[in-house]
């Protein structure tokens, strides 16, 4: 790999130009693309949902009690004949708009926080650090019902709920993540070359944070969502809408419908199934290709 | 006036189980232009000398002595100075290239952040610049490397790139700790020599930190053996080789490996370790190790003095030819 050259006539020294290695977008590969792409598609329905060319979600008997898919009802009937794909589509507005707010919420407080108490340690750290470990032990359910009781079960305030339950794992992995770079010279140098702790936290400690960062939101929305239809199955998350989890909760809370016409529980939990599924595939490939790059260094 | 002069320079560092002495009583002075070698093994405090002159120490260290740099008091710096001192005046490489780069960040940005920070360079102009450093320190294809993250570079360039990152502004003073260390032993010397050209070529003045004598025999005006937190030996280089007086010194010495040695020749090790710093200094720190240990060495600390026949080399040492010993036998 090393090949000598002669500069000035005297050093000989190493010219080394390893081959480039594949671009991120191949090594990302295939998979990736599809699950991002499917995660697209998902979220530009749901935005999309108001003037897509699909049933009232809220119309009854568009189709027979527990129709089969058929050409022109895709996803068939529920029971009530209301159009499984319209509610489907409908139905991920609110799944992802909760995961979407509670990861917002969650990055925001744990990543800002996490990142803080990684970089200046001492007595804040250890504060932080308590408090995590006390959120992590805190049961989440109760969590939830507590907050969603007491305070309303809008979207807004469920997504709180799930977003608190963010904040230990998402700042736990911020400071990890801060400790392990803020010990690396090249802080030092920026220190010695004048930069203040703010500049050093946004512009030399976060850009390396936020790549393995990237990946937990993308695991973390999945499990909000997740955790949404949890919710929504136990009938306490959002009221006056409608999710999947709503939607499966309605679909399968009776065996005989089951029976009948599994499709109309089918259908959304294999939506979910699959958004989940392409969310945490896409997160572990940005955290593989970029631990990677990591250990190269 | 010396560039750099350093006075009973001592760094305690407050500590749970009570404080700990890393540095004390060093002196030394480099003029501008020359260079000074420190070496020492891990633990003898070359480190934390040049840390407490980056302004690099913890809170929890506590330095007393002076240090100062054309006569400016680096520990009382006035904070409008103190802005464009560091990174200006004085610069630094570190021991590690593999970690003194920000991986996420191009090699042209961390080039260039500093001299547009302390200088108000513009853009092109920084670039410009900062092309001309990488062609200074020798790295072909400067145009494509200023475009390039860190882990696209060889552990030898990305030194010359923090090298380069260190004289963006001109510094009258490089500070290098362990330049080579990290690196291949191949490359270590294409990294001495770089150094050493450019200090001569810029009439910089330099601080080279090793643990390796061999490293600064022939690239140094004076060098300083540190040990256990102080200064054992200090001389111009031609005068420490030439008449290597403190014991460890020559056991330093000794442990090099010479091209010239018989084949199948063992190294001489220093046997022991180094001393545990949270006591305070009450005898020589050497005295454990030392082939000429004599009683008097594990009850009294040995001053830094000069030698009868040069006045210019300073040693600590109560017995450096072994001959109390003799007599007391």
């Amino acid at each position: 790999m090393a090949d000598a050259s002669t500069i000035d006539g005297s050093t000989a020294f190493e010219v080394i130009d390893e081959p480039a290695p594949p671009s991120v977008a191949r090594q990302l590969g295939l998979g990736f693309w599809l699950s991002s792409a499917f995660v697209v598609l998902v979220v530009a329905l749901a935005l999309l949902a108001p003037i897509l060319p699909i049933a009232d979600p809220d119309q009854t008997a568009i189709g027979g009690r527990l129709e089969g898919p058929r050409p022109g009802l895709w996803f068939g009937a529920d029971s009530t004949g209301r159009d499984v794909l319209s509610l489907t589509i409908w139905g991920s507005r609110i799944s992802l708009l909760v995961g979407f707010i509670a990861i917002v919420i969650g990055f925001s407080i744990g990543g800002t926080v996490g990142i803080a108490a990684g970089y200046f340690r001492g007595l804040f750290d250890k504060v932080v650090s308590f408090i995590f470990v006390t959120l992590l032990s805190f049961p989440a359910l109760i969590l939830a019902i507590l907050i969603t009781t007491l305070l309303g079960r809008t979207v807004l305030w469920v997504s709180v709920s799930l977003g608190v339950l963010a904040i230990a794992p998402v700042g736990r992995l911020a400071r990890a993540q801060t400790l392990v770079f803020a010990e690396r010279e090249f802080v030092t140098a920026a220190r010695i070359l004048g930069a203040s702790d703010r500049r050093i936290l946004v512009k030399e400690l976060l850009p390396n944070v936020v790549i393995p960062m990237s990946a937990l939101a993308l695991l973390g929305m999945g499990i909000a969502i997740v955790a949404e239809g949890t919710l929504a199955f136990l009938a306490i998350s959002v009221e006056d809408g409608f999710s999947w989890g709503r939607q499966i909760q309605d679909a399968g809370s009776s065996v005989r419908d089951l029976e009948e016409g599994p499709h109309a529980a089918l259908f959304p939990i294999g939506v979910l199934f699959l958004t989940v599924l392409s969310l945490n595939y896409a997160g572990d490939r940005i955290r593989d290709v970029f631990d990677a790059k990591e250990l190269q260094l | 006036m010396a560039l750099l002069e350093v006075k009973d320079l001592a760094v305690t560092f407050a500590t749970a189980s009570g404080p700990v002495y890393a540095v004390s009583n060093v002196n030394f002075s480099v003029e501008r232009g020359e260079a000074l070698g420190i070496v020492g093994e891990s633990g003898s405090g070359k480190s934390v000398t040049v840390k407490s002159l980056m302004n690099l120490l913890p809170s929890t260290a506590t330095i007393t002595g002076s240090a100062t740099y054309d006569g400016l008091d680096m520990f009382n710096l006035a904070s409008s100075r103190r802005k464009h001192f560091y990174g200006v005046d004085v610069a630094m490489v570190f021991q590690n290239p593999m970690t003194s780069l920000n991986p996420v960040k191009r090699i042209g940005v961390q080039l260039t952040e500093g001299m547009r920070y302390h200088r108000n360079l513009s853009k092109s102009a920084a670039k410009s610049r900062a092309l001309e450093l990488l062609d200074m320190v020798r790295i072909p294809d400067s145009a494509k490397r200023f475009s390039q993250y860190p882990h696209e570079l060889s552990g030898g360039m990305r030194q010359r790139v923090v090298i380069a990152m260190a004289l963006a502004n001109d510094p009258a003073l490089l500070i290098a700790d362990e330049p080579t260390t990290a690196l291949d032993v191949t490359v270590q010397r294409d990294i001495l020599d770089l150094l050493d050209g450019l200090r001569r070529d810029l009439d910089m003045a330099l601080v080279l930190i090793t643990h390796d004598l061999g490293v600064v025999r022939d690239r140094t005006d004076d060098i300083v053996v540190m040990y256990g937190g102080r200064v054992m030996e200090s001389a111009s280089t031609a005068e420490l080789f030439a008449n290597t007086i403190h014991p460890y010194s020559r056991a330093l010495r000794r442990s090099i490996p010479d091209m010239s040695m018989p084949r199948g020749t063992r190294l001489d090790p220093i046997p022991g370790s180094p001393p545990d710093l949270a006591i305070a200094p009450a005898a020589c720190p050497f005295a454990p190790r030392c082939v000429n240990v004599d009683a008097i060495c594990k009850f009294s600390l040995p001053e830094l003095a000069p030698d009868t026949a040069n006045s210019e080399h300073l040693f600590a040492c109560f017995n450096p030819h072994g001959e109390l010993n003799e007599e007391s036998i």
